[in-house]
């Protein structure tokens, strides 16, 4: 059931009746909604593996319950070891397994040992790496201490399964979303209007940047050799628009369909592609996951305390970065390009005044400072896109040989398809940049506007979504 | 809560007005399947011979050359569930049925029932056009709407295109046979032929075989009750294609069609390989041109006539 077709928007419809009209002031009445309406939604994806969600809930559920009670240390350690174990484990056989095995196999075939291919081919369960690190994040914070145990177990199981987040996020944390289970929710007009725009300007993202993109970028990654440097630089660059449509649309959509239903989700996207270097691009892009990864990982890396030591820190981060690659998907191409960031991050880290300078410069006003933004701006979006190379990418190898085609001299020629895209792509990145300027959270908070000028943007964006949506690809990130 | 509510209803009105308006055109312009319907219909009475079966018999035989009236019912990716759906619907309507010309090609066996369902949407068209429940979901927006089955993308570029007078939107004749004039060059039927050939053993799945073995008698049953002679041929394919067959499958086509024909005592006429069809024949490596249909089809007459006088 993706978001932008017929069967979610009665299934939606169906729910918020449901939620607002017979469920009205019964808190309990609108979680155990919310969780069959959310069971219902993955259902419709692959009933078979709901079992899947629903063992992992109950695990920390309970395993979260232990935790609190159990009096010693060790005991406390020996629980939640349980509850990482398990979450894990269902992680690591489900989406790992193959990837593990295989790179095993080809190890083995490089030092001349012929071992048989694996017959076992493993279905990746849609949202399994969403899921599981929300429900981790559950068991580790109570471990740590800073949150209380659910006892409530219809609202446990709501919180993990909830359907506007479930699939690709953004991952929540249980402090911020279980208490929002608990208290009583109302509908308020002006947080509905904004939940509106918000799924609006989703389904603009998904369908006329995500997708429209990703056709052409479809065709440039079938058949790299067909075209020119130019045309292929300019594939990395549309990859790069319809990853940040596709995803960012999902988390809008999801963030205002929760909000609509008197839930408040974390933000996920900043306008990341105006970032000015690659620390500022990490807290503007998939920021729930950066989070989740700076909290679990790179701080168990570093002992759960600040450290000093910078070779540890550049250790820690490049670790964190690969690790948050192979999360993406079991191919060496993430684990590459997590790699990458994490080595784009060593110069800001060795030199933590020079990044330090480059933040005084905001807001470029001058001259000076408008073209050493742009220049900044450019840099980022150059790494990142040298790096988006591996995340495209099927193979290693591929990757390889398509940079090698971008560094050719038809990279210096004015690329000979496609470039009727670019204006509309300059008007879509001008509409982030006022709405950035504006301290809007997303460009559709046009509350303050003309109304017929609202109106008129309202059905632009509906019939251009109505119109466009023929593709119905399905989210990047349902695959991670 | 009302207050928006109201204003929401408001502002979506008017996109569900240009919906119901698009439906309405949809469903006004001309569209195959409905084509298709309405000629067959119309001749309901006369038909004396009928084609079925997938776009290889849909392009090589053209009805104006069998005697007596003929109907080409065949349509691209048509499977032998849709084609035993078509028989089921209609042939006790045929009073003069004499025979029915049915293809077996190379991937027929292995073939799903839903073949390329997610780029000819047969199944949704079966419902729309025949009336047909059997294929679809109760659930399927699809079901209701010309428009969701197309997109509003598609739906108004059909419109246009219709009202422009660019495309009839129908692509074959008054007796539904569909006809392309021109040939490839010998260097674009050897690329075709590697392309579809490994197209089709992509698809084909051994397992199905059961199902389609199954559904064929079923047919070969329902004519015989009905006194129709089924014919069974495969169509010529270029050397190109057959190249990219691979062996044991079209043994076990040639094997399990032969066997079928002397069981149930009909006539099976196989051309796959016939080296009198040459580049000029072909529109690809897989499917005849207007030359090639008619060389075939007047061929089928001929053998045709000839059992008749031998029955005789």
């Amino acid at each position: 059931m993706l978001y932008n077709t017929f069967e979610f928007g009665a299934f939606y419809v169906l729910v918020f009746v449901l939620y607002w009209f017979v469920c009205k002031k019964n808190l309990k009445g609108q979680n155990l909604l919310i969780l069959a309406a959310s069971y219902f939604f993955y259902g419709w994806w692959d009933w078979r593996f709901l079992s899947l969600v629903i063992f992992s809930s109950f695990t920390d559920f309970f395993t979260g319950i232990q935790i609190e009670k159990a009096e010693s240390k060790e005991r406390k350690r020996l629980w939640l070891i349980i509850s990482l174990v398990v979450n894990l484990g269902l992680l690591g056989f489900f989406k790992y397994y193959g990837f593990f095995v295989d790179s095993f196999i080809e190890l083995f075939r490089g030092f001349g040992y012929d071992i048989p291919d694996r017959t076992l081919r493993i279905i990746l369960p849609v949202g399994i790496s969403f899921y599981t690190f929300q429900t981790l994040s559950y068991s580790l914070d109570i471990f740590r201490g800073r949150l209380k145990a659910s006892k409530d177990l219809v609202s446990f199981l709501a919180f993990v399964s909830f359907f506007p987040q479930l699939i690709a996020g953004p991952i929540e944390r249980a402090a911020n979303l279980m208490p929002q289970f608990h208290k009583e929710r109302t509908f308020e007009v002006e947080r509905a209007k904004d939940g509106l725009r918000q799924i609006l300007w989703g389904l603009f993202k998904k369908v006329l940047v995500a997708d429209t993109l990703g056709e052409v970028v479809g065709w440039i990654i079938v058949d790299p050799e067909g075209y020119s440097g130019a045309v292929l630089l300019m594939g990395v660059f549309f990859f790069a628009f319809q990853l940040y449509g596709d995803f960012s649309g999902y988390s809008d959509i999801a963030i205002g369909t929760a909000r609509l239903l008197g839930f408040d989700l974390m933000r996920n996207f900043n306008y990341p592609y105006f970032a000015r270097d690659i620390i500022d691009f990490w807290r503007r892009w998939h920021i729930s996951l950066t989070t989740w990864f700076r909290d679990y990982v790179f701080m168990s890396l570093s002992g759960g305390r600040m450290i000093t030591n910078k070779v540890k820190i550049i250790r820690n981060f490049i670790l964190t970065f690969t690790i948050s690659g192979l999360w993406h998907g079991a191919n060496w191409t993430f684990v590459i390009w997590g790699f990458l960031h994490g080595l784009y991050h060593i110069p800001y880290l060795m030199f933590p005044k020079w990044r330090s300078r480059i933040q005084q410069t905001r807001p470029p006003f001058t001259f000076m400072g408008t073209l050493k933004a742009i220049g900044q701006t450019v840099l980022t979006w150059f790494l990142n896109l040298f790096a988006l190379v591996f995340f495209m990418s099927p193979s290693v190898k591929y990757a390889l040989h398509y940079l090698s085609l971008i560094a050719s001299p038809s990279l210096f020629q004015v690329p000979e398809r496609f470039l009727r895209k670019v204006p509309w792509l300059v008007a879509f990145m001008l509409l982030e940049y006022i709405q950035m300027y504006n301290k809007k959270k997303h460009p559709l908070q046009i509350g303050s506007w003309p109304v017929w000028v609202r109106w008129a943007m309202y059905y632009g964006f509906v019939l251009a979504v109505l119109y466009f949506n023929y593709e119905r690809r399905a989210f990047i990130y349902f695959q991670f | 809560m009302k207050k928006i509510l109201i204003r929401l209803t408001i502002f979506i009105l008017p996109v569900f007005v240009l919906l119901g308006i698009l439906e309405y055109i949809q469903r006004e312009l001309p569209h195959d399947y409905k084509r298709k319907r309405e000629l067959l219909e119309a001749g309901l009475s006369d038909w004396k011979t009928l084609v079925l079966g997938s776009s290889h018999s849909y392009l090589a035989i053209n009805p104006a050359y069998l005697e007596g009236p003929a109907f080409n019912l065949a349509y691209t990716a048509q499977t032998f569930t849709f084609d035993l759906f078509l028989l089921e619907k209609y042939l006790d309507q045929m009073p003069q049925l004499e025979r029915i010309i049915f293809p077996i090609s190379y991937p027929s066996y292995g073939s799903e029932a839903y073949l390329f369902q997610g780029i000819y949407n047969k199944t949704y068209y079966f419902k729309h056009f025949f009336g047909s429940d059997a294929f679809t979901k109760w659930y399927e927006p699809e079901n209701y709407s010309l428009t969701a089955l197309f997109t509003v993308k598609r739906s108004v570029d059909r419109a246009m295109t219709y009202y422009e007078g660019k495309d009839t939107l129908v692509e074959f004749d008054q007796y539904g046979w569909y006809f392309w004039e021109d040939s490839m060059t010998e260097k674009q039927l050897i690329q075709n032929g590697a392309q579809t050939g490994m197209y089709h053993n992509q698809f084909y799945d051994s397992a199905l075989y059961p199902e389609n073995i199954q559904n064929l008698s079923k047919m070969i049953q329902m004519c015989q009750e009905n006194g129709v002679e089924l014919i069974l041929v495969s169509t010529p394919m270029h050397q190109s294609y057959q190249q990219e067959m691979k062996e044991e499958r079209y043994q076990h086509m040639v094997k399990t069609t032969d066997s079928l024909s002397r069981l149930h005592k009909i006539p099976y006429w196989n051309f796959t390989t016939d080296t009198s069809y040459t580049l000029h024949h072909f529109m690809d490596s897989n499917h005849l041109n207007k030359r090639g249909a008619r060389k075939f089809t007047e061929e089928l007459q001929k053998l045709i006539e000839l059992r008749e006088a031998s029955d005789f």
